[in-house]
């Protein structure tokens, strides 16, 4: 009964959320810059929902642009945020009954996720990575996620650190204390 | 192995706001150091347990956050090539253990028999967290179960003459037996299963559909039902299986793969039943074969009383009458 009363709600919520993201509401990024963005869609942000929802009215929302003070949220990192959203804010809802997290975890991005996460710009890419995470949209964390893990899926460990800038902070003797615990990986190869 | 964090890692502390600036402050904007440990950890949960252990020494930020997720473990046998997971690798299992202290579900159903008889060894290793076991049940793995048969949620096989194990998998969820005999004790009269979520067996005419009907009495909360015909059985047999099966409120998911033979064509009946009664049905597949006899055309009628489906997957090999 009761999973019959969600379905009818679900249907109703659609109409709703397409209704709301004609409504626009302002965000502005820590570089000053304002963007426009569907209500639904930016809510995608749990960050973005819970101060809208603190702020009441939606008269309120729509004058007033939504200040996202973390670093990371640059112009055109916000400017990326807000076209993904803007595509993926009628996505089908999680179906509890089949979708199972592990095989989300491991199914690959989309054709469409894929392009638009191939930044070649690696600081704007961890920009948006790290926007993301702090406004919280969990799916796009989850999509730079994925691309990071695809690019440091065969490399070693040198290659990674030259790809995505990270500093070796192992002494010699350290890094060959590693090594020899987990022989077993290369012994396989 | 020395884990202890480096003074160097300001990252690791906790007050979130403060250490986000001093992070800032040291980290180029297109290197990855300068993400937390939340973050950084987070992003490498998508690698494979055999990825992470190839970078654990990028950085010592890698080596503290990229076993923190890591919460299964799927075993293989020596010989699978590809796999390192090898479970007759004590030394390896241990470091594993030792490394990935989070590990609350092992998964060691595409084991053969032979090399089960390890597989004490390895719940030894990891007991202190497992929650789910997930198995087959031969001899060789007979004495575990009083002891880790409540950890056992899910069964891909049963051999011959090991069926009471199950009494001690109270949790089980998942099961996976060749007919539904399989889960009955020797006298037919005990059901060794109960509140199951998914099932899948092969129909046999020798299961009689008592056998059914009080399986499907003691587990009302099946979501998951797959059924594998292998012979070809009368129209009869499928209207009682269909008439069975529509008394599950909870299906959500039906895997049916009937092949039929001469006889009165009833197939519509037995549709129908589940059509109408299950109402949460979501997911249908259905594989129809038909031996020496055309399938009329008012056969598949009553799908329209599915109308609740989002799925359904039909597969014919027979020809229809106009």
């Amino acid at each position: 009964m009761a999973d019959n009363a969600d379905h009818i709600d679900g249907d109703d919520n659609e109409d709703v959320r397409a209704q709301q993201n004609l409504i626009k509401i302002k965000l502005k990024s820590s570089e000053g810059g304002i963007y426009e963005c569907g209500l639904t869609a930016a809510k995608m942000s749990d960050l973005v929902k819970n101060m809208v929802e603190s702020l009441g009215t939606d008269a309120v929302v729509t004058t007033e642009p939504i200040i996202l003070g973390n670093e990371a949220v640059t112009d055109a990192a916000l400017k990326k945020i807000i076209e993904w959203v803007e595509f993926h804010w009628d996505d089908p809802p999680v179906d509890h009954d089949f979708e199972d997290e592990k095989d989300r975890r491991n199914e690959e991005l989309s054709h469409w996720d894929k392009q638009f996460i191939d930044v070649d710009d690696q600081a704007l890419l961890f920009d948006v990575i790290a926007a993301a995470n702090y406004m919280d949209i969990k799916g796009l964390v989850e999509v730079g996620a994925k691309h990071i893990c695809s690019k440091i899926r065969g490399k070693s460990c040198q290659e990674v650190r030259e790809m995505l800038k990270i500093t070796n902070d192992f002494t010699a003797e350290e890094e060959d204390a590693i090594h020899k615990e987990n022989a077993w990986i290369y012994a396989k190869d | 192995m020395n884990m202890t964090p480096m003074k160097t890692s300001l990252v690791t502390t906790d007050d979130g706001e403060d250490e986000d600036i001093q992070q800032r402050r040291f980290c180029a904007k297109n290197s990855m150091d300068r993400f937390g440990d939340d973050l950084c950890g987070h992003i490498l949960s998508y690698l494979s347990l055999e990825d992470r252990f190839d970078c654990e020494c990028v950085s010592k930020q890698f080596q503290r956050t990229i076993f923190e997720s890591v919460v299964d473990i799927t075993l293989h046998d020596p010989y699978v090539k590809r796999s390192r997971t090898d479970i007759n690798d004590m030394q390896m299992l241990a470091t594993i253990g030792r490394k990935c202290p989070h590990i609350h579900t092992i998964d060691c159903r595409g084991i053969s028999k032979r090399n089960q008889k390890q597989l004490r060894k390895v719940l030894a290793i990891f007991r202190d967290n497992l929650r789910h076991i997930y198995c087959n049940l031969n001899r060789n793995t007979d004495k575990l179960w009083p002891k880790f048969g409540p950890l056992v949620t899910r069964i891909g096989r049963i051999s011959l003459n090991t069926r009471q194990s199950l009494t001690h998998c109270h949790r089980l969820s998942r099961l996976r037996v060749h007919t539904l005999c399989d889960v009955f004790g020797d006298t037919f009269k005990e059901l060794l299963v109960k509140n199951l979520k998914r099932i899948e067996f092969s129909h046999n005419i020798s299961d009689t559909n008592e056998l059914l009907s009080a399986f499907v009495a003691q587990n009302q909360t099946l979501r998951s039902v797959t059924i594998i015909d292998h012979k070809y059985e009368p129209h009869e047999s499928w209207t009682e299986m269909g008439e069975e099966l529509s008394r599950l409120p909870q299906l959500r998911d039906l895997t049916l793969d009937v092949k039929l033979i001469d006889g009165q064509n009833s197939l519509n009946e037995s549709l129908r039943a589940i059509g109408l009664k299950c109402r949460q049905l979501k997911r249908f597949s259905l594989t129809l074969g038909v031996h020496f006899r055309r399938l009329n055309n008012q056969s598949l009628d009553s799908l329209r009383f599915y109308c609740r489906l989002k799925r359904l997957d039909l597969t014919i090999t027979a020809a229809i009458d106009d």
